[in-house]
Parts: C-alpha cells; structure tokens; sequence
C-alpha cells in the first residue's frame, strides 16, 4: 500500500530530556489513525515533529516521499489544531474570511480573493453543514460550530491527509458525535488519509481503523485496533486501575 | 474656515495627516490582533534615538530615524525567536535600547534642541516639504505592499502556525511587516510625534473592534475613525493653538468612548425591551 508518512527511528527532547525514543511509523493511504496515549506522553509532540514544526534530533520523516525538511506541497497536508489553543475568540473574521484563508497559498501573493473562491469557499461550507453562517463573526459560534468551520477551512485546500490534534477538547458530545462522523465520511468517500491524536480512547477505538499508542516515550502499539491484545498495551500506559468503557447504541 | 488651507504649512500637513491616517490603522490592525501592541512604542523610541543622533550629527532627522527603526524592528524579529515563550520581552527590551541610546544622544546634544520636542510632540506647522515627499512616496510604497499581503497578514495573525502549514512564507512576510512598522512609525512622528504614534495604530483599531462584522469591516472602520481624529485634531489644534499629536490622540480617545457608550447604551435598551415584554 502507497505509504504517506515513513517515521525511522525518531528521537525528540526539549532541552536534554527526551519526550520521543526510537519511534517508528508508517500512515498509508486510507488510514485513519487514532494518535492515544496518557497526558503528558508526547503525542502532539510527535504530530508536530511530522508537519515539520519541531526539529527532531536524530532519526527522519518523509512525507509523500519526502523529507520534511524540503517538503513544499503544503497543500496536500490539512492540520486541525486543538480549538481552545489555537486562535483568539474575539479576533473579528467572518466564517467565510477564515475558510477562504487556506485558499491563499493557490490564490498566491499579490492577488485578491475572486468570486470563484468565494463560491468553493460556500461549496465546502455546506460540506461540513455550516452555509448559512458564513456572515457570522466566527467568536460567536459555539465550539461545536467553530471546529467544523476548521475542518472546513482544512478541506477547501484539498489535503490528501489531515491531521488533527484532539480536535473535540471542549466540545460537546453531541456536536463530537456529528464531527466523528464528518471524519468518517471523508475517509471513507473522499479518501482522505486521517491521523487524529487523542486521549479519548473510546472515540478513538470505536472509529479508527488503525491505532498508535504513545507512552514512556515509545510508540508501542500500532497495528489494526481490533487485532490488537490491546487491554494490555493501555494498563501498561495508563495504570491497572484503567476500566474502558464502550458505549453502544 | 477654509481659508487656513492657503497657507502651505497647512495643505502639507493635512496631506501628510490623509496618508498616516491609512497608513497607521492599516498596519495597526495586524499589530492589536497578533497582540503586539507594545511594538510602536518600542521603536518609536528608537526613532527618537535617531532623530537625536540625526539632528547631532547634521543629517535629514528623518532618514536617520528611519534607519535606526528598520535596525531595531530587525532586532526584534530576532530576540523574538531566542524568546519564543516570551514574544513581548523582546518588544521590552527594544525599547529599553532604544530610550537609553536616545537620552544619552540627546545628553551630547547638550542643550535641548527645539526640533526636538517637535518630533517628540508632534507638530503641524514643521512638515517641510521635504517631510511631505518622503512621507507620500514611502507612505503609497507601504499602502500598496499592505493591500498586496492582506490576505497572508490576515492568515498569519489567525493563525501563525496554521499558517505555515498551509505553505504561506511566514518568516519573510514578518520580517516585511515589521520593517512596515519602522517606517510607518518613522512617517508619522512629524504628525503626531514620537511619544504618541503608537496611540494613532492601537486607537482606531480598538474602536473598530467593538462594532467590526468582519475583517474587513474592522479594517475600514479602522481607517475612517484615524481620518475623523487626523483630519478635525489639525483644524482644532490650529485654532486652539495645542500641540497636534496630542489633539489628535484625544479625539481618538472621545471617538472609542462614544463608541463605548453607546453600545452600553443599546444593551441597556435591549434589556429594558426584553424585561418590559416578558
């Protein structure tokens, strides 16, 4: 299968403490790949080394065959940071403003938005359900509301993989639910290789066809979540006193 | 009332007044919404710096203050990134640079010089025509690079890290925008003076935030509330005698607090509304 991301024994630290050892990975084309692991296990540490934004100090990355280093094809890369973190909520940008700002880099430097963007920028609105807000101030939305607005703004750059980093901390568990689905179909219709960190490992377990998890700075499951003795690799990382929980309707 | 516009003093202030009034909110938008509000004091005491070390030395006060803020918004951009966690310490210490290389020069200057207070103060009757012409050709260059970058401006402060993700060339286009900053700070002192500048980016700004619908919108607000203080702070600081920088920066001050007022005037109307129909 056509490997996206290759990850050869990466070594990470932040000032002589090493947070990542030795981690290997391969996300394929088609993944959706559930990121778990306890608070503190480096897991957005790792995403963030993938898109290039931390320098690792040992070991090597390649994305769509090449090293992240001289990646340019950022288009082909979506990113869903963790809501709360990620921007200022009284910053004063409409829905469409915010969703038309990943069409920048193919609109490029010098030229202005034209009605075309503005009319893909409406397409990919109604994608994720959120048209009929595109003249709101994107503060005034809830947290359920803003997140499909980022992952909208994601999709109108057409990646090819998404990445995401607990894109549901601070939402409610009805607008998760609808944004769990949003990932799956564009998995399983569009294609779209999906990587998502998390700590909820119901979500994750429930949803993703195949599974990493991170702690004691290793990557050390990491295969199709159901073939996996996986009840042992989660006491490892998060203690005996860990009960899952699988909700079913 | 319109006579005044015969003088020349005048046409070149007002002109010079139009063009700092785009200028100024322009790029203080970005500056307020990537909470970087500090930066225009920062260099704008370095620009004081190199109005003394221009005036000390005989050279074009202008030029030489404009170097010496090209040179420090540099050097913030780069203590920016050894203090990534810290991003207002390198703005911090700038201008703690900057006010102590300006007292120092100004101490070897000996006696106060009167050009001097000035550029510290802003005055309309000492744009030269020189003055004007540097401040219509660099003040076009940056409206036009402005309108050219919007939308990255835009994205980056969004959104710096997703920003670079989606390919936008990040560090180049700060290292643009804080040289814009230099040298719109460096067009204006004439206007409003050194001490007061910063005001004229944050003012309009923080006005606009309270009824923008959108970047846009907040933008042009922006860039009206500077022109409303500019242009009525020349005519009342003519007429009254005062210092214009400081005219300016008070109307400025009155526009946000009408503003203020009367949103809490409409909530409270609202909430009278919906009380008296429940």
């Amino acid at each position: 299968m056509d490997k996206i991301v290759k990850i050869r024994n990466l070594f990470f630290g932040y000032d002589e403490k090493m947070v990542l050892e030795d981690i290997n990975l391969d996300i394929h084309r088609g993944d959706y790949l559930g990121i778990v692991g306890p608070n503190g296990s480096a897991k957005s540490t790792l995403l963030k080394s993938i898109l290039g934004l931390l320098k690792p100090q040992r070991g090597s990355i390649e994305i769509f065959g090449r090293s992240i280093k001289d990646f340019k094809e950022w288009g082909r890369i979506g990113y869903v940071s963790q809501k709360a973190t990620s921007f200022n909520s009284s910053f004063p940008a409409t829905v469409e403003e915010v969703v038309s700002a990943n069409l920048f880099p193919k609109i490029g430097l010098f030229k202005s938005i034209k009605k075309e963007h503005k009319e893909r920028v409406f397409e990919t609105l109604k994608v994720v359900g959120m048209e009929n807000y595109r003249r709101r101030l994107i503060g005034n939305l809830s947290g359920g509301q803003q997140q499909k607005v980022f992952i909208a703004k994601t999709l109108i750059s057409e990646p090819e993989i998404i990445f995401l980093d607990e894109p549901t901390v601070g939402i409610d568990v009805e607008s998760q639910g609808e944004f769990y689905d949003l990932l799956e179909r564009f998995n399983k219709d569009m294609n779209i290789t999906i990587v998502m960190v998390s700590h909820d490992i119901g979500v994750i377990t429930e949803k993703v066809s195949r599974i990493a998890c991170m702690g004691d700075k290793k990557l050390l499951v990491h295969n199709k979540c159901c073939r996996v003795p996986f009840s042992e690799a989660l006491t490892r990382f998060y203690g005996d006193r860990m009960n899952m929980l699988v909700h079913r309707h | 009332m319109l006579e005044i516009l015969q003088y020349g003093f005048m046409q070149r202030a007002l002109l010079a007044g139009i063009i700092i009034g785009i200028l100024c909110p322009s790029i203080g938008i970005f500056i307020v919404l990537r909470r970087m509000s500090l930066i225009g004091d920062s260099l704008s005491h370095v620009a004081l710096a190199g109005v003394a070390a221009g005036i000390l030395a005989g050279v074009y006060p202008i030029s030489m203050s404009l170097i010496f803020s090209v040179v420090a918004a540099l050097a913030i951009e780069k203590l920016r990134k050894s203090y990534e966690e810290y991003a207002e310490l390198s703005i911090a210490i700038i201008l703690s640079a900057g006010i102590g290389l300006a007292v120092v020069l100004i101490s070897l200057a000996k006696s106060f010089n009167i050009d001097l207070l000035g550029y510290l103060f802003g005055s309309i009757t000492t744009v030269l025509p020189r003055d004007l012409w540097i401040i219509t050709i660099l003040g076009i260059l940056i409206i036009i690079t402005i309108k050219f970058l919007y939308k990255e401006l835009f994205y980056i402060a969004f959104d710096e890290v997703s920003a670079k993700l989606a390919g936008i060339p990040v560090s180049y286009i700060n290292l643009l925008f804080i040289i814009l900053i230099a040298s719109t700070i460096t067009l204006s002192m004439r206007i409003v003076g050194i001490l007061l500048v910063s005001s004229l980016m944050i003012l309009p700004v923080a006005t606009s935030l309270q009824l923008a619908k959108s970047f846009k919108h907040a933008t042009i607000l922006s860039i009206v509330f500077a022109q409303v203080a500019i242009i009525s702070g020349i005519f009342i600081a003519y007429y009254l005698e005062l210092a214009s920088g400081g005219t300016i920066v008070l109307i400025s001050v009155m526009i946000l607090l009408i503003v203020l007022g009367i949103k809490r005037l409409n909530r409270y109307l609202l909430r009278r509304k919906v009380l008296g129909t429940s």
